[in-house]
Order: C-alpha cells, then sequence, then structure tokens
C-alpha cells in the first residue's frame, strides 16, 4: 500500500504534471511572441505562390482562427485546446488536405517507434555493457582508450554525425541505401525479402543514433560503476574473499544499473531529439521525417499536432520506465 | 603462541599536492604481537592511524594508501606467511577462512539490492564447495544464527528493512559463520546506541570465548577496551606507544599520553575534575621531530624534541615508549 | 590564476584552452570585417581558398573566412546568453527548492523534472516555424534559456540541501543573519562551481540546437551563425558542386568548438569533484 502511495502516486501526478507544463508551454510562448500564427501562414501559403484573392484569404483566415481555437478570451482558448487534445483532434493537415493530422501521425509512428525502441534499447545495453567493464577496470589503459574515443564521439551532433555516415556509406562507399525506409515501390508483407530490406534501409539510421547514444550510456556507466567500486559494500565482498566475477556482477552491477535506468527515463525527450534529427537526415519515413516536409510546407498544424503528440509520447514513454525500476530497486518495493 | 605479526611495518598514503608528493605517515613503524585465544584491543583518538594500521593488517592495501617497509605475517599451519608476499588468489582464500572482518558502521556495507540470505551465500560460497544446499548451507547458517540470538527471518530482508543494531549483528554473524582464526573488529560499535553497544559487545564476547579465537578490536572508546580486551595497544600519530594488560592500562598507565586518556574516564564516587592533553593531535604529513607526544606533553625535556623513544618492555609484559621510562631511542 | 594553472596541467583543458581561445580571437576578429554580411556579391563566386580569399568565397558571393568570423561571434553570443539566463532561473529555483524545503520544494521539483523530460526539439521546431525571421540570436537565446535550467536546478537544490544542514546555516539563522543574506553570502559561493561547469555544458548544447534548427531553415537566415552557414551550404548543393571549403569551414569550426566546450566542462567538472581528484593523485608504486 505504501508502495503506491510513496512511489507510484507521484509517478503518475508527474506524468500528467510533464504533459500539462509542455501543452501550456506550446500555448503560451507563440502567444508571447509579436507573431499572428494564422497571418504567418497565409504568408507562407501565398510566398509558395498560390494566388489567393483577398477574400479567399479571409475566409482562410476565418476557418484557420476556428480551427486553432484562437476565438474568444485567452483562457476559453486553452480550455479549447484540451479539448482537443484529449478527443485527439489536432485537425486536417494543410499540406495534405484535409488527411487529419492524426492519421499522418499514425501511419508514421511505427516506424520511429520501431526505430527508436532498437536503437535505444542496444545502445543503453552496449553503453552500459563498454561502461561497466571500462568503470571496473577503470585503471587499465584499453578503458582509458575507449574512453578517448567515446569523448570524441560524444559531443558531435546527431546532425553532423548522421551527415558523415550518409556520406561515407551512401556515397563513398556505396553500401547502404541512402534514404527511405523502403526500396521504392516495395509493398509491406511479411517476407524475408521485405525484412532484409527494411533493416537495409534502417541501418544507417539506427547506426548513427547507436553509436552516438552509446557513448553517452558508456560514459555516465564508466562514471557510475567507477564510483560504486569504492562503495562501502564493494569492499566489504572483496574483504571477505569473493571472487571478483561475483563481486561485479552481483555487487557492481547490480547497483550501477539503478541511475541508468532512471537516466533513461529523464533522457528519452533527447534521444526522441535525436531520432527526429536522423530521420530527417535520411528521410526515414517516421514521425522526424513527417515533421521534416511539415516544416517545409509550412503545416502549422501538422508541426502542432507532432509536437504535442511527442509530448503524450515521451511523458508515456518516461512513466514506463519509471514503472519498471522497482523491479531492480528492493528499496523501492518493500519498506 | 602469536597468530599474527608485523614487523616495522610503515604504512603511508601517498598525495599528489600540485606535484609534489606528501606522505601521510598514518602507520608508522609499528610492531605487534597478537596472541592466540585473546581480545587485543588498539584505541587511539580519531585521525591516529587505527583504521590504516587494521586495513593493513587485513591487507586492505589500496593507493593512495602503500605499503612503505614491514611485514605482516599471519601464522597458518604452524609457519608464518607474509601477507605482502602471497598471490592474489591466496589472499582471497585466507580472507573470511582464516581472518575475517567486522567493519565500522554497517549502514551500508550489506548489499542494498539483494537480500541477507544472499550476503551468507555468496560469502560461504566463496570458500567452501555446496553440494546439498539444503544440509550444507540453509541449515549451519540457521543454526549458526540461532545460536547468535538472531532471528531466521533476517535472512529474508532487505539490509534497509533491518534495524542498525540488527545488521551490526549480521555483520558480527557473516564474520563468524566460517570460524576463522583471527576476527579484526573496526569500531563495530560507534553507530550504535549505548543499549545496541552492550549487545553487539556481549555477543562479540560469547564469540570468542566459543570459538577460542582472537579479535583485534578497534575502538576510540576506552569503556569498551576496559569491558572486552585482554591486551590493549595504545596508537598516537601512527605510532604505538604503549601496550600491556588491560589492568596494567588502566591501574598503571606509563605514558604520559595513556595517562591522559586514562585521567579523562569518569569513575564512580570521583568528582575531581578532569584533564585532557591539551592541544590536538598532530599532523600526520608533518609530524613532530622526536616523540610525537611532545608539544602536547607537560614533563617533555630536550631529549624528547631530539629523538624518538622505542616502545620497550619497561616491566614484564607492560610495554612504553617515553624517555621517562627508558632512553632507548629508535634508529633513524 | 592559481586555479588556471593546476587546469593546464590537464592535457585535455590545455588543447580546449587553446582552441576556444583561438575562436575568440577570430570572432573578435569580425568587428574588423571589411564586408558586411547582409550584402550578397561582393566578392567573385565560388573561389576556392587563396591569398585573397583564404578560406574562399561562396556561391552568395561572400567571403568564407569572414562569414565565419561573424559566425563564430553570432552563435557565441547566442550560446552565452543562453547559458547566462538559465544559470539565473537554474539558481533562483535550485537555492529555492533546497533551502524552503517541504511543498515548495516538491512542487518546484516537479516542474523541474517536467522540464527535463520535456522533448525539446519539436518545442523548438514548433517555435522556430512561427517566428522564423523575428528569431534573432538574442530571442533565440532566451527562449533556449527557458528549456536549459532543469538539471542544473536539480544539481544546485541538492548542494543547497547539503548546505542547508550544515552547522553554519544554524549559527547563521541564530544570529538573526536575514535569509537573503545568508543565501547570498553563504550559499552562492558554493553554488558558482557548480554553475560555471554547466554553463559550458549548456552552451554546447544551445549551439547544437541552433545549428539544428538552422539547417532546417527554421530560423533567421539572413544572419550568419554557424548553424546559417551550413544551411546555405546545404542548400547551394556545395558539396556535389566541390565547393568544400565552404561546407567544410562550418563543419570544422562547429566540430572544434562541440569538442573544446565538451572537453572544457569535463575537466572542469573533474576539477571541482573531490572524488575524481584524488583518482588524479598518481597511483605510486607499492614498496615491497
Amino acid at each position: 500500500m505504501s508502495f503506491i502511495k510513496r512511489y507510484l502516486l507521484p509517478r503518475l501526478l508527474q506524468y500528467f504534471l510533464v504533459i500539462f507544463v509542455g501543452i501550456t508551454v506550446v500555448f503560451i510562448v507563440p502567444r508571447l511572441t509579436p507573431v499572428d500564427p494564422v497571418q504567418e501562414m497565409i504568408n507562407t501559403i501565398t510566398q509558395r505562390g498560390a494566388y489567393m484573392d483577398p477574400e479567399a484569404i479571409e475566409q482562410l483566415r476565418q476557418s484557420m482562427k476556428e480551427m486553432y481555437g484562437l476565438e474568444g478570451t485567452v483562457f476559453s482558448q486553452y480550455i479549447s485546446l484540451w479539448r482537443r487534445l484529449i478527443i485527439g483532434d489536432f485537425g486536417p493537415s494543410l499540406s495534405q488536405f484535409p488527411t487529419p493530422v492524426v492519421k499522418l501521425i499514425g501511419i508514421s509512428l511505427p516506424w520511429t517507434l520501431g526505430l527508436m525502441l532498437v536503437t535505444t534499447l542496444l545502445s543503453w545495453i552496449i553503453g552500459n555493457i563498454l561502461g561497466g567493464i571500462a568503470g571496473y577496470f577503470s585503471s587499465s589503459r584499453w578503458s582509458a582508450a575507449i574512453e578517448r574515443f567515446m569523448m570524441v564521439l560524444r559531443p558531435i551532433p546527431y546532425y553532423i554525425f548522421a551527415l558523415i555516415l550518409l556520406l561515407v556509406f551512401g556515397y563513398v562507399i556505396p553500401i547502404f541505401p541512402i534514404a527511405g525506409g523502403t526500396s521504392i515501390g516495395l509493398k509491406i508483407q511479411f517476407s524475408w525479402k521485405v525484412i532484409a530490406d527494411l533493416l537495409r534501409h534502417a541501418i544507417l539510421p539506427a547506426l548513427s543514433m547507436i553509436l552516438l547514444g552509446m557513448a553517452g550510456w558508456f560514459q555516465t556507466m564508466r562514471l557510475v560503476m567507477s564510483n560504486i567500486v569504492r562503495e562501502d559494500y564493494v569492499m566489504y565482498a572483496r574483504a571477505g574473499g569473493l571472487r571478483d566475477t561475483k563481486i561485479a556482477f552481483n555487487y557492481v552491477i547490480k547497483n550501477a544499473m539503478l541511475p541508468q535506468v532512471t537516466g533513461l527515463a529523464l533522457s528519452l525527450g533527447q534521444i526522441f531529439g535525436g531520432a527526429m534529427v536522423t530521420e530527417m537526415v535520411f528521410s526515414y519515413p517516421g514521425i522526424g521525417g513527417l515533421l521534416y516536409t511539415a516544416i517545409n510546407a509550412g503545416d502549422y498544424n501538422l508541426i502542432m499536432g507532432i509536437t504535442m503528440f511527442s509530448i503524450l509520447g515521451i511523458a508515456t514513454g518516461a512513466l514506463l520506465v519509471d514503472l519498471l525500476y522497482p523491479l531492480f530497486d528492493p528499496r523501492i518495493r518493500y519498506r | 603462541m602469536s597468530v599474527l605479526n608485523t614487523e616495522g611495518l610503515k604504512a603511508y598514503y601517498i598525495i599528489d599536492v600540485l606535484g609534489e608528493k606528501r606522505y601521510v605517515r598514518a602507520v608508522d613503524d609499528v610492531d605487534l604481537e597478537i596472541r592466540e585465544n585473546e581480545i587485543y584491543g588498539i584505541a587511539g583518538e580519531s585521525g591516529c592511524g587505527k583504521t590504516t594500521l587494521i586495513k593493513t593488517l587485513f591487507g586492505m592495501v589500496e593507493p593512495p594508501l602503500n605499503v612503505m617497509d614491514g611485514k605482516v605475517k599471519y601464522k597458518m599451519n604452524a609457519e608464518y606467511a607474509d601477507i605482502f608476499a602471497m598471490d592474489n588468489k591466496r589472499m582471497r582464500e585466507i580472507r573470511w577462512e582464516y581472518i575475517s572482518y567486522i567493519p565500522q558502521g554497517s549502514m551500508s556495507v550489506l548489499n542494498p539490492v539483494q537480500k541477507v540470505r544472499y550476503s551468507f551465500e555468496h560469502f560461504i560460497k566463496a570458500h567452501r564447495r555446496i553440494r546439498n544446499k539444503e544440509e550444507e548451507f540453509i541449515k549451519p547458517v540457521e543454526r549458526h544464527l540461532q545460536a547468535l540470538g538472531l532471528p531466521v527471518q533476517i535472512l529474508d530482508s532487505y539490509p534497509h528493512q533491518l534495524s542498525g543494531g540488527m545488521r551490526q549483528r549480521v555483520t558480527v554473524a557473516l564474520a563468524t559463520v566460517l570460524q576463522p582464526k583471527i576476527i579484526i573488529a573496526d569500531e563495530p560499535t560507534t553507530a550504535l546506541d549505548v543499549v545496541m553497544q552492550r549487545g553487539v559487545i556481549q555477543l562479540l564476547k560469547d564469540v570468542q570465548s566459543s570459538l577460542k579465537n582472537t579479535i583485534i578490536m578497534v575502538t576510540h572508546d576506552m569503556g569498551i577496551h576496559a569491558n572486552i580486551a585482554d591486551r590493549i595497544g595504545i596508537m598516537y600519530a601512527g605510532k604505538m606507544i604503549e601496550e600491556a594488560s588491560t589492568e596494567e592500562i588502566f591501574g598503571n598507565p606509563l605514558h604520559p599520553y595513556t595517562q591522559y586518556l586514562i585521567g579523562s574516564l569518569p569513575k564512580i564516587g570521583d568528582k575531581s575534575y578532569k584533564t585532557s592533553a591539551p592541544g590536538a593531535p598532530p599532523s600526520l604529513i608533518n609530524p613532530p621531530e622526536g616523540c610525537r607526544f611532545y608539544p602536547r606533553c607537560d614533563r617533555a625535556t630536550d631529549e624528547c624534541k631530539a629523538a624518538i623513544p622505542k616502545l620497550v618492555e619497561i616491566e614484564p609484559g607492560h610495554k612504553a615508549a617515553c624517555f621517562l621510562y627508558s632512553g632507548v631511542k629508535e634508529d633513524e | 590564476m592559481a586555479v588556471l594553472r593546476e587546469l593546464l596541467r590537464d592535457g585535455k583543458f590545455t588543447f580546449a584552452f587553446t582552441v576556444m581561445s583561438i575562436l575568440i580571437i577570430l570572432a573578435i576578429l569580425s568587428f574588423f570585417s571589411p564586408y558586411d554580411m547582409s550584402i550578397w556579391n561582393v566578392v567573385p563566386r565560388d573561389m576556392p581558398p587563396s591569398a585573397e580569399y583564404i578560406l574562399g568565397t561562396n556561391s552568395k558571393g561572400q567571403d568564407v573566412f569572414w562569414e565565419m568570423t561573424v559566425a563564430i561571434k553570432n552563435s557565441l553570443i547566442m550560446a552565452v546568453i543562453a547559458a547566462f539566463f538559465s544559470r539565473l532561473i537554474a539558481i533562483a529555483v535550485g537555492l529555492l527548492a533546497g533551502f524552503k524545503g517541504g511543498m515548495t520544494d516538491r512542487t518546484l521539483m516537479s516542474i523541474n523534472d517536467s522540464f527535463i523530460v520535456l522533448p525539446v526539439l519539436p518545442i523548438l521546431i514548433l517555435l522556430g516555424a512561427i517566428l522564423k525571421e523575428r528569431l534573432n540570436m538574442i530571442v533565440l537565446g532566451l527562449i533556449l534559456a527557458i528549456f536549459g535550467w532543469a538539471w542544473d536546478a536539480r544539481l544546485i537544490r541538492s548542494q543547497t540541501l547539503s548546505l542547508r544542514e550544515r552547522e553554519f546555516t544554524n549559527t547563521a539563522m541564530l544570529s538573526g543573519q536575514k535569509v537573503y543574506e545568508l543565501i547570498f553570502k553563504e550559499y552562492l559561493p558554493f553554488v558558482i562551481p557548480i554553475v560555471s561547469a554547466t554553463a559550458i555544458n549548456n552552451m554546447f548544447w544551445a549551439v547544437g540546437m541552433e545549428v539544428t534548427m538552422a539547417i532546417l531553415g527554421l530560423s533567421n537566415l539572413t544572419i550568419p551563425t554557424l548553424g546559417t552557414m551550413m544551411h546555405w551550404a546545404i542548400s547551394y548543393q556545395a558539396m556535389l558542386l566541390g565547393y568544400w571549403w565552404w561546407i567544410a569551414t562550418p563543419v570544422v569550426v562547429s566540430v572544434l568548438l562541440f569538442v573544446s566546450l565538451y572537453l572544457l566542462s569535463v575537466s572542469v567538472s573533474q576539477y571541482l569533484d573531490p572524488r575524481t581528484r584524488i583518482q588524479r593523485i598518481g597511483t605510486a608504486k607499492v614498496v615491497k
């Protein structure tokens, strides 16, 4: 019972708070700027060369204002934003009128989810294993060598790293496709050919995310590890003459995992940002790719929808990781 | 018959301050002879090198701590073996089997993410082959706990679910489960309240009298020493300055520092003003030349400033390092 | 000065410090630029590096070297603004939460954690899409400051919590020192070092965000920054046309900037962390 009160309820509250803060920021910040998004969008459309007579523009303005809930007081606008969020209605896409934004997101979501899930897990596992070993033997020479390699890898922004991979493996040594999620015209069905094609297209985006993500996990794990090695319970186990492998697995790694699980929950937002950038570079058909086309088409509605949707998605993801945490830490489970 | 000897043991911390090496002389030329079937107390103020001494006795020497000189010998199979000459494998084997350790502050020595049962299992399996878990592990451990008056249910608890006193008793049970010849206890009662302290001290005494082994007990609390120790060594600034039986230390302290230490203890019926040694213990980086205690000693002479007195036998079984009793100097 | 000398012992720091100094000198040089970067076609187009144009010229008819100096200046200013204002928020929130504790602490930390989890990039993209040309370096810096304080507020809070437990807090409170005096005179000196280490981290993050947004075309493309330089080079297909100097310059400069900022933050925080300080103390040989 106290577990629910002490751990579960605060997490759930936190979950709603993240969504609340995120949506509120999305609502407030554009309103703090002197920009009228509707006017801005009409400008974008007219700039693109579409001729519209003033009357049509006025009509468009009116309908858009309604759609964004820019009618009425600020408070009623805010309420209507929440209402639309709860019923899952982000309106139609402007660039692919009249397809609803929700449908477009629905099409892209499996791609991003698949890419993110696989790369996040792989980079987390590989980074933690490597970092763990390097931290456990932190005085050895090769540990320092890997550390130096990761130190160079870590600060490279996703965009530049993905670009470099694209250049090397797409143009210089063209062994991987440079864009897309599948070969053009491929029908998605369950066969080895399709799976192989999907994997071939996913390798470069996945590789860029795994390598950069791994560097980050490696470094924190190495630090956590080299601190835990000096913890009293590790010293005590060593005094007890336990074998090194036993100490490493049951005493060091089990404890070092804990901050890394919390870290995973907290960094999901950043990982998601990285996934978006990667998808944009590789024209991957996920949420990031969709966002990129939305930016280029000036599809404010789609951008707004994706932003709100990602806040929901990331908060949910973080909540799920947090709910897994008690499995690792008995101090949370029993009191 | 001694079970553990040291000869001229020197263990320093080496610290690099802006490229300049500094030595913290935490254990400086210590000779010990600890006997079979006794409780040997090591006393002294905090920062006098007690904890470093027992780390070195236990062979847990990791940088920045370094053994500069001297030997630590365990008596095994009627022979004395130098532990710093052993390889890691041998070292690992004799730990817990031959010499075990009760840590200071049990708060963080038990792995927080595993049940106490697994601590017992790991510690035992590291040294014994267990084929029949029920017969060779579970039953003996439960018997052991019952013998020490501990509830068997603690095996299925996580450390954070136990009280501080219970955790400390678990470490006593762990340290004795393989019936080692020597047990080193590092301030085992410091973190506990007085009632708990009594329980743990009594437990240690009982363990010793049933196992007939040796306990090296380190604490700054002279009251505990009076209660438990057979012989006591007094440490000051990295050196052993007096060693005698408990009655002698309390009844006839020789070294002025020991006299201050004993004199500051309250006694029933005694209403006199208690004095303690003036000043503070010296830095172990730049200890005073000569006797380490002379700046705080009201009986210091010029000789005390010039040379270090050696720990020599003044009366049978009573050693002291003070020029008031003997002129023997340490050769340096 | 003594701090700097000790830091310079660290090879990482020396490297990063040298690179950073060069970049700052380049940024200062921008004030002596012979060209106005808002005007196109002032020099011949697409010239490779030569004695006259050190880093060549681009397809917009601008000198790449001078464009680069202005870009470094703008990117650095933006990063400093972002770091400065996010630090102000972080200090305020961290000190308040740590000192007040209780309900204030819980509320502030919940908001704080929400900001940590929040996916910043989509929100920035949304803002960029709305603001675009109005997004100058100062506005961008301020917006980034709104999203970049949460991690550090947490750090400052835990430092404040431990300070509050110390003796001097009680002494000061009992002797009637005012709370704000206590916070400014006694706590701030402990908090400033944390802030300086994380400020570098924050600048690093801000430059990365700017580059990402600019490449996506979501900032004011008329202002030369490291990001907009890349944007123009990419959109003019500089790579395919073989104008490598145009694309390579911002990429190399930003990689240098990223690596040096990162190494600075690593070595400064290592310097400040007593645990790693002990690690750095040489492991002298065991004498047997």
